[in-house]
């Protein structure tokens, strides 16, 4: 681009006045000067506009999933009050689950118990009792109820290996070790009657559960 | 100042630059936050639609679950006891003496609830309520057997909590009688 200057009163260039020669750098001072301003104006405008851009394009698919999600949200409410009245009616079954909950059922025990039971032992009284404790999780969360199960037999045996062997069948009977408790199998016996060889015993069977990981009850709303 | 216009004039193509970029700046500075939010919206918008897409999956098919699962529920209802009914709960438990050939000495519904059942227990009722009864019987120890058996298989819901089984003491019981004293719960209906 070329620059207008003064009208040049001398006949031939003062050099000492600098400002009056001409340009003669490599690159010119103006050239410089405008590509800058060029360049600033170029990347800010790119800038804006793609800022825009990006804002125009969100706002389109913004308006896009506002509609989508309006034609759905008629259906979307029907299938949360479904949703609603299936867990509600869930819970009155799963409240029965909990209600029949226990490691067995007292018939099917007092039959395993008659099933173990040795020639040479003779049970004068068996009894099931139950006890609730709070115990911690694993996972050291908040204490949670939990029952322990306490069976007792109290009997007469006529000779203390038939004991022994009693109490080796039950610590090894599978329906007197369910999943998730500990089993204590212990025994306590009375004086021998010397006359007839018979020794009043006691075992007591304790199960109580095993501590594990805290699970939550039912599902999300 | 104006050396500043002059040396102004020299570039002008530079001014309109310096002036362009100068309002380009200030609009992006200004609506800077602009696309924030946007990007913000379209974010909770797309987990909107994804808990819709989830919802809709979840729910295939809900409508029969539900008309089952009701179906269940009214089953449940109906083989609640009624508190209430006393004498009638109370001729449910004696009507087994002529069904096993048992002697039933005693029914007594129990005033207390079970307290594993209650809030706090590990197997808290919120819908329901248990009726605890204490029933004293007498058989042989098949008879006794089976009417723990029958207990459980019994249309109303109920359960043997704990049990004392022990050699009959009564006077005039034939041997091997055996005298049960059962601690039996029933589901009923809530309070």
């Amino acid at each position: 681009m070329s620059r207008q200057r003064d009208i040049q009163p001398y006949w031939r260039p003062d050099f000492k006045i600098q400002s009056t020669l001409p340009d003669i750098k490599i690159v010119r001072t103006d050239f410089i000067i405008n590509a800058i301003a060029i360049a600033l104006m170029l990347i800010a405008a790119f800038t804006l506009l793609q800022s825009e851009y990006r804002a125009y394009s969100l706002h389109r698919s913004i308006a896009s999933m506002v509609q989508s999600i309006g034609e759905t949200e008629a259906n979307n409410d029907q299938s949360l009050k479904e949703s609603e009245r299936f867990r509600k009616s869930a819970q009155s079954v799963v409240e029965l689950q909990d209600f029949f909950r226990a490691p067995f059922t007292a018939h099917e025990l007092l039959a395993e118990l008659a099933q173990l039971k040795p020639t040479g032992l003779i049970f004068s009284r068996v009894m099931l009792s139950n006890a609730i404790i709070k115990q911690k999780g694993t996972d050291q969360t908040e204490a949670q109820a939990q029952m322990t199960y306490e069976i007792n037999i109290t009997g007469d045996a006529r000779g203390l290996m038939v004991l022994t062997e009693f109490k080796a069948a039950l610590q090894a009977s599978p329906s007197l070790n369910p999943d998730g408790f500990e089993v204590a199998v212990d025994e306590s016996m009375q004086q021998r009657n010397a006359k007839t060889g018979i020794t009043p015993f006691r075992v007591s069977i304790l199960l109580t559960p095993v501590p594990s990981a805290t699970q939550s009850k039912g599902g999300e709303g | 100042m104006n050396l500043i216009i002059d040396k102004l004039r020299d570039y002008p193509l530079a001014v309109v630059g310096a002036l362009v970029f100068i309002g380009c700046v200030a609009v992006v500075f200004v609506r800077g936050d602009v696309v924030d939010d946007l990007l913000v919206q379209e974010a909770e918008l797309i987990a909107r639609i994804r808990t819709i897409n989830d919802n809709v999956i979840d729910s295939n098919n809900l409508e029969q679950d539900v008309e089952s699962l009701l179906g269940y529920v009214a089953t449940i209802d109906a083989r609640l006891f009624n508190r209430n009914e006393r004498s009638i709960n109370t001729a449910f438990f004696y009507s087994y003496e002529d069904k096993l050939d048992i002697i039933i000495s005693n029914v007594s519904q129990l005033t207390d609830e079970d307290p594993a059942l209650l809030k706090g227990g590990p197997n808290e009722l919120s819908l329901h309520s248990g009726i605890v009864y204490e029933i004293r019987a007498d058989g042989t120890f098949q008879q006794i057997l089976e009417f723990m058996n029958e207990i459980l298989k019994a249309d109303a819901l109920m359960r043997i909590a704990n049990f004392e089984v022990y050699a009959s003491t009564a006077q005039g019981a034939a041997p091997g009688t055996l005298s049960a004293k059962l601690r039996i719960v029933v589901l009923a209906e809530k309070n």
